[in-house]
């Protein structure tokens, strides 16, 4: 696509993306395969990583923002009109992608909360949480933790069936800009602009601190 | 995660993962003449009796939760766990461990030291009816200490004989 290169996707934007990519099978091979002292490790990585995107959403990057890539109704349907022609004004995520986003950031959540509850402390590992919630209470939170993977597993395959229609009909390309942050446009839009270096250093703190005390069980202060 | 479910996932992850070189991993497929000596099946009413033991030693676990624990439930759990927990010994036949190929977690030590094994069966048996007594004295407290000492015989032969899944 001949045209200028603008800059789409900033780092941190990229590094939630493809962390999410390694860490779903990642997650799934280890519970499949009872490596459950890693699945939980994985795991909590996980939650760091949404809590990241999450505020990240709130005070990042232009592109990286809730406020601005979640649009209502009737903008999915204009989007969704008009995908097959590919013409678009702004970078980021359009109108339909946004709740795709929203709905697989959700979902992880989900799963994730899901699976600090589950286990059986008579029984192999339990998640961090476990002891907080009575035993019936747990058994139903592992089991709808094994189930609600096929949630997000079918939210993960509409995002990639997604991406290969606009690799095959619309000929764009969105796995290249989501590795190096840059994507070509066909005439002049507004690239995404950046925010200060502190932000995403201050958000990774506040991810890492959050995750590492769900990660023990909630301890409270005395 | 449920057998069933495995053949469906297996699909979506082969097209999910197919990056992911290796991730296949030894996912266990069995094949059924892999365990020609053994009845079959044996493998699957085996991980059904442990299931059922797991689901009614929880239905005790649940009343002990609560201020007033329901000694009826109790003693039903306790004697479908001691039941259940005399089938053990008959559900290992030789050529249902791992090296079978089968998707189960029984590890070859369960052959390999008989002994130990059948004194770990013992142990369980034992405090199957501790559980039982226990629930006839409709005391909490005692019935607390014979699921801790349950636990304490599902765990010792699971660190042994079973795969290690934490």
């Amino acid at each position: 696509m001949a045209g200028t290169r603008v800059k789409a996707w900033d780092l941190p934007v990229r590094i939630c993306h493809w962390g999410f990519a390694l860490l779903l099978p990642a997650l799934w091979w280890t519970a499949e395969n009872g490596q459950m002292r890693w699945h939980m490790r994985l795991g909590l990585a996980l939650l760091a990583l949404l809590v990241f995107r999450v505020l990240w959403g709130f005070v990042g990057s232009s592109t990286a923002r809730f406020a601005r890539f979640v649009r209502g109704p009737g903008a999915v349907v204009a989007y969704l009109r008009s995908a097959p022609r590919g013409d678009f004004s702004t970078v980021g995520h359009n109108p339909a992608g946004g709740w795709s986003v929203l709905a697989m950031l959700g979902a992880m959540l989900v799963q994730v909360s899901l699976g600090l509850f589950a286990g059986d402390p008579y029984d192999g590992a339990t998640g961090p949480l476990n002891r907080w919630v009575g035993v019936m209470t747990a058994d139903a939170l592992t089991e709808w933790h094994g189930a609600f993977f096929y949630a997000v597993l079918a939210l993960v395959a509409f995002h990639l069936l997604a991406v290969a229609f606009y690799l095959a009909i619309r000929r764009d390309n969105l796995v290249g800009p989501m590795l190096t942050g840059w994507r070509s446009v066909p005439h002049r839009v507004d690239g995404m602009s950046g925010v200060p270096a502190w932000r995403p250093a201050a958000c990774a703190l506040v991810a890492i601190a959050a995750a590492s005390w769900v990660g023990s069980g909630l301890p409270m202060p005395v | 995660m449920p057998t069933k479910g495995r053949i469906l996932f297996g699909l979506g992850a082969a097209a999910l993962l197919a990056t992911l070189a290796g991730c296949g991993g030894p996912q266990g497929t069995a094949s059924e003449d892999a365990n020609a000596g053994a009845r079959p099946g044996v493998i699957e009413d085996r991980q059904a009796t442990f299931e059922r033991i797991s689901d009614a030693l929880k239905s005790v676990r649940a009343q002990l939760e609560t201020d007033t624990p329901d000694f009826a439930v109790i003693s039903a759990g306790a004697e479908e766990i001691r039941a259940e927990s005399r089938k053990i010994a008959g559900f290992f036949p030789e050529g249902t461990g791992r090296s079978s190929g089968a998707d189960t977690e029984a590890l070859d030590t369960i052959w390999e030291q008989p002994a130990q094994f059948s004194a770990a069966i013992d142990r369980f048996l034992a405090a199957g009816e501790g559980v039982v007594a226990a629930a006839r004295s409709r005391s909490a407290p005692l019935v607390s200490s014979a699921v801790e000492q349950l636990g304490g015989a599902c765990r010792n032969c699971h660190d042994s004989f079973r795969l290690d899944d934490d």
